[in-house]
């Protein structure tokens, strides 16, 4: 099974909607896990289990509240060489959106934004992806 | 105070933009292509913080050789010179690509911020500048509707679900800005009669030793499909006969929205 990561934002340790959408299209692709950064992180450990998430990734660190972007890119880039995930789902966020372009640069990883669906195909990944403000969509 | 400004030429949005159905690529040809209008507020916040206080704006931009006509544009508005990336083996280049060539184009250039649009108006994947700010290793101070710049820092006001953040950050920095920061200045006749006589430096791949290392050679993605989005369907007119409320009612329930 293909492991898909989904980056797990939290606001005191509750999950944003969002994260739990992304949650429930990871494990149907494959080995869902989240990671959850910042003060409070541990406790959302519960609701990510429940909505799909069979690891869950925690630090309580402050600096990932305070410090935008780069320490959860540190983290998430030495995660990631360490254990191989197939794919790491982003929420198209304010901060989703500045960590996983930071992450995509520092790993010399492909990144599709704004996608609105993701599928298996030929050992890669199929991404719906609007352009042009929504008017075409591009595989 | 040196300030860089990364813009891109576009299709107009107002005539949606079309990919060729054989290449996947844009098609430019019969489409007025225009400076990004989320860039006009790139350019505008960098000309405000050298009116402010001495110092150029250079605008660099990566595409055809007719993207020239965006830069001549955002130095019709006040902007110093400009540096356009062109190169044929660039074509078809994704986010990670663009980021790399800038990022090779403005080394040795002295800068104490680099200012991008959030998002390209046409692709919108607003990825560009948070991965040049990553190969640079400078901050990122992203989506701020406020931008200023004192004793060696920018502090922006960034957007937020809830409202805004204040965030700081020493300069050099890449601040990326959102349309609600001002009000873009429009070229003036002097402005662009002036914009006509300003450098703009053309370099291609082998000038920035990046042979290989973007563009076609270095394709991370490839658009294997493109298709129109389902058009939007007419809304329904509710003639209001005395029970318009219910109506309304019973149609927000079954989206159950209420």
């Amino acid at each position: 099974m293909a492991g898909v990561w989904v980056f797990a934002e939290t606001v005191d340790g509750v999950p944003k909607p969002v994260v739990l959408e992304l949650l429930t299209k990871a494990r149907a692709l494959g080995d869902a896990a989240a990671i959850a950064l910042g003060p409070g992180a541990s406790k959302s450990a519960a609701t990510l289990g429940q909505y799909g998430a069979q690891k869950v990734y925690v630090h309580e660190d402050a600096a990932f509240r305070d410090v935008l972007a780069t320490p959860a890119v540190d983290l998430l880039a030495r995660l990631v060489e360490k254990e191989q995930p197939d794919l790491v789902i982003f929420g198209m966020t304010y901060d989703g959106r500045d960590v996983a372009s930071r992450l995509s640069a520092r790993l010399g990883t492909a990144l599709i934004a704004n996608a609105t669906d993701v599928t298996k195909r030929d050992g890669g990944w199929a991404i719906v992806s609007p352009m042009f403000g929504g008017s075409l969509l591009v595989t | 105070m040196n300030v860089l400004v990364c813009v891109k030429q576009i299709p107009d949005p107002n005539a949606p933009g079309k990919l060729d159905p054989q290449t996947k690529r844009l098609v430019r040809e019969g489409v007025d292509l225009v400076l990004d209008p989320g860039d006009e507020h790139g350019v505008e916040a960098g000309l405000q913080l050298i009116e402010k206080d001495a110092g150029e704006v250079t605008v660099i931009s990566m595409g055809p050789p007719k993207a020239v006509d965006a830069i001549r544009r955002a130095l019709a508005m006040g902007a110093n010179r400009g540096i356009l990336i062109t190169d044929p083996a660039l074509e078809n280049s994704d986010a990670i690509s663009t980021a790399r060539a800038i990022a090779a184009a403005i080394k040795g250039q002295t800068y104490d911020l680099i200012i991008c649009g959030t998002e390209s108006t046409d692709g919108s994947s607003g990825a560009m500048p948070a991965q040049l700010a990553e190969l640079l290793g400078l901050p990122l101070l992203s989506f701020a509707k406020k931008l200023e710049v004192s004793q060696g820092k920018a502090v922006i006001d960034r957007q937020t679900d809830d409202g805004y953040d204040v965030v700081e950050a020493p300069l050099p920095a890449v601040v990326t800005v959102t349309g609600g920061i001002n009000e873009a200045r429009y070229p003036a006749l002097r402005g662009i009669m002036q914009a006509k006589n300003k450098e703009v430096k053309q370099v291609g791949l082998s000038d920035l030793g990046l042979d290989g290392q973007a563009g076609k050679a270095a394709l991370t993605q490839e658009v294997v499909d493109a298709t129109p989005a389902e058009a939007r369907k007419a809304g329904e007119v509710v003639e209001d006969k005395g029970e318009g409320a219910k109506r309304v009612a019973d149609f927000l329930k079954a989206l159950k929205v209420i």
